[in-house]
């Protein structure tokens, strides 16, 4: 399908969309074929700023069609990566490639990828003309900023100075820009910061609709929660290296684990252990505990004289699968 | 390259401060010309149907829009990363050379339009208020001085767009520009080291508006060269830096 037939059933679909927006619902997604959407690369990227290795070797790919959330403490290199990525940092060796070529090579780049970043706004600019001269950069037609404006529920605010914008607004319209050149990619730094728990639903919703209709979403997030309901794979940074990627289902790795929490934690960390079950620490008075019931941990408390303050039997969650691997070394097995 | 020249004026169109500095520029010029001609001359001041009087009016409209569009011309690109819209902007056109360049002729043309405008509205407005004096002959070249005028609201636009690109900050580039304009230059080097001051920027910009030729001024054609020249200088250190260097 043609980009301009694509684009035209796209404002279709929004026009439809239109009646049925609410305050509570103002994102509505565009249907579309996106197979041939590209992906993202990243080979052997090494940044370096003077004597700081923001990044070391990183290698990891995003795919077509998925949610892939981005993980790492502060500092951990995310954000480094996604300016490599976007070509707003030159990597001191390796490449990150957008469907195959750097950014700079990629000849409609706001029609390929669509960025929310810490992009700033004029501030005595109204939405509408951010949006008119965003249009411009992407070389769509002027149309298109009535589409987004509708599509992220600013078409009441078109005229008003961003200036005044409240910060779920202002997150808003940055989505707006992204999306203004109809791209096949997503990179959000933080999408969910600043939007209320009704935006972050709807957020949600889009990012799992573009991403089904064939859209590559690329996003880090330290709501670790909120990426789990959206993310489908995960790649997780520390120091600026791979730590792991894959499926989030596939880096689950503690399927039976019993959460306990005491305030003796080390004592009964100590006790379960010889009683053969994998122990991890992962708060100071928390344990993530396998291979034995909740009846015999309970049992070796009282043994070891451990207080217990909670036994609770749950799915591991991403903070868990993050936590596992960012801190290993608090690992007692 | 079209399309980002059109963007660069769609950018300006949907901000202030371009209006402002554009009608800024308007009224201190012919505000300026206007009392001159109009007030009594003090005691001392060559009288108003003097060659100096008209030659200190038609040069107004010179100095205030060379200020007023380097302000411009740093607002243009220093304030794109104050605001950060910089990235949005780098983002869309990698090639960055090509924003730099874009930026360039528009503030370079808009300077020279503006210039132009406000040289015209002068002359326009002075004309019939020498001719109530008894002034019925402007005793200079106005042609001339209006090529100079021109050409110095083009380059000190060009000045602005470097120096912002090199300072990426707004308020730092201005003062720093308008201290070197009239406290370095004008107000030192212009009297301690003339000969050296009259290469210089603002020296090259006076040599472009001057009525009385002297030995502490550049023929115009020089003149014209010369700030050709330290544009040219400062637009390519500026091009090469906004290259290389990293968005943080």
């Amino acid at each position: 399908m043609s980009r301009a037939a694509r684009m035209s059933r796209a404002v279709g679909s929004q026009a439809d969309a239109r009646n049925r927006t609410t305050s509570q619902t103002w994102l509505m997604t565009t249907t579309r074929g996106r197979s041939d959407a590209p992906s993202i690369s990243f080979h052997h990227v090494t940044k370096r700023y003077g004597a700081v290795t923001a990044l070391d070797d990183f290698s990891a790919d995003v795919s077509p069609g998925r949610i892939t959330a981005f993980l790492g403490a502060n500092g951990s290199g995310k954000t480094t990566s996604m300016r490599v990525l976007l070509g707003l940092a030159e990597p001191t060796s390796g490449a990150a490639l957008i469907g195959g070529r750097r950014h700079a090579d990629v000849q409609h780049p706001l029609r390929t990828v669509g960025a929310v970043l810490d992009q700033g706004f004029q501030p005595n600019r109204s939405a509408r003309n951010h949006l008119r001269i965003t249009a411009a950069q992407a070389g769509v037609p002027q149309a298109r900023v009535e589409d987004v404006l509708e599509l992220v529920g600013l078409t009441p605010a078109a005229r008003r100075r961003v200036g005044g914008f409240s910060l779920g607004m202002r997150q808003r319209l940055a989505l707006a820009s992204a999306l203004i050149g109809d791209p096949a990619i997503l990179v959000m730094d933080e999408p969910f910061n600043g939007l209320d728990p009704g935006g972050i639903s709807t957020m949600r919703t889009f990012l799992r609709q573009f991403a089904d209709n064939g859209g590559t979403v690329f996003l880090s997030s330290h709501l670790l929660a909120e990426v789990a309901h959206s993310a489908d794979d995960a790649i997780i940074i520390d120091h600026g290296r791979l730590v792991t990627a894959g499926p989030i289902a596939g880096l689950l790795p503690e399927s039976n684990a019993i959460t306990v929490t005491s305030p003796d934690a080390e004592r009964l960390a100590v006790a379960l252990n010889r009683r053969g079950a994998a122990v991890r620490r992962t708060a100071a008075d928390r344990l993530s505990v396998q291979h034995l019931s909740a009846e015999l941990i309970g049992r070796t408390a009282i043994e070891a004289g451990a207080v217990i303050v909670e036994l609770r039997t749950a799915g591991p969650d991403l903070e868990t699968i993050f936590e596992s691997h960012i801190h290993p070394k608090e690992h007692v097995s | 390259m079209i399309s980002s020249i059109r963007l660069e004026i769609l950018k300006l169109r949907t901000t202030p401060s371009f209006y402002v500095t554009v009608v800024a520029a308007f009224a201190l010029s012919l505000a300026s010309a206007v009392t001159t001609v109009l007030l009594p001359v003090k005691a001392g001041d060559p009288p108003v149907s003097s060659r100096a009087n008209v030659a200190h009016v038609l040069t107004q409209p010179g100095a205030v829009t060379s200020v007023a569009m380097f302000i411009l011309g740093v607002l243009v690109v220093a304030g794109e990363y104050r605001q950060r819209t910089i990235l949005q902007t780098f983002l869309a056109e990698p090639r960055r050379g090509r924003v730099v360049f874009a930026k360039l002729i528009t503030t370079g043309v808009l300077g020279a339009l503006v210039a132009a405008v406000v040289y015209t509205v002068t002359v326009a407005a002075v004309v019939p208020l020498y001719a109530g004096k008894g002034v019925h002959h402007l005793p200079v070249n106005v042609t001339s001085l209006g090529l100079g005028t021109v050409l110095s609201g083009a380059c000190y636009g060009l000045l602005g767009v470097a120096i912002g690109a090199l300072t990426r900050n707004t308020v730092a580039a201005i003062i720093a520009g308008l201290i070197w304009i009239q406290l370095v230059e004008v107000g030192i080097l212009e009297n301690a080291v003339p000969s050296i001051a009259k290469w210089l920027p603002v020296g090259a910009a006076q040599g472009l508006t001057a009525v009385e030729r002297s030995s502490h001024l550049l023929s115009q054609g020089a003149a014209a060269i010369v700030l050709v020249g330290w544009a040219t200088v400062l637009v390519a250190a500026a091009t090469r830096l906004t290259i290389r260097r990293e968005l943080r």
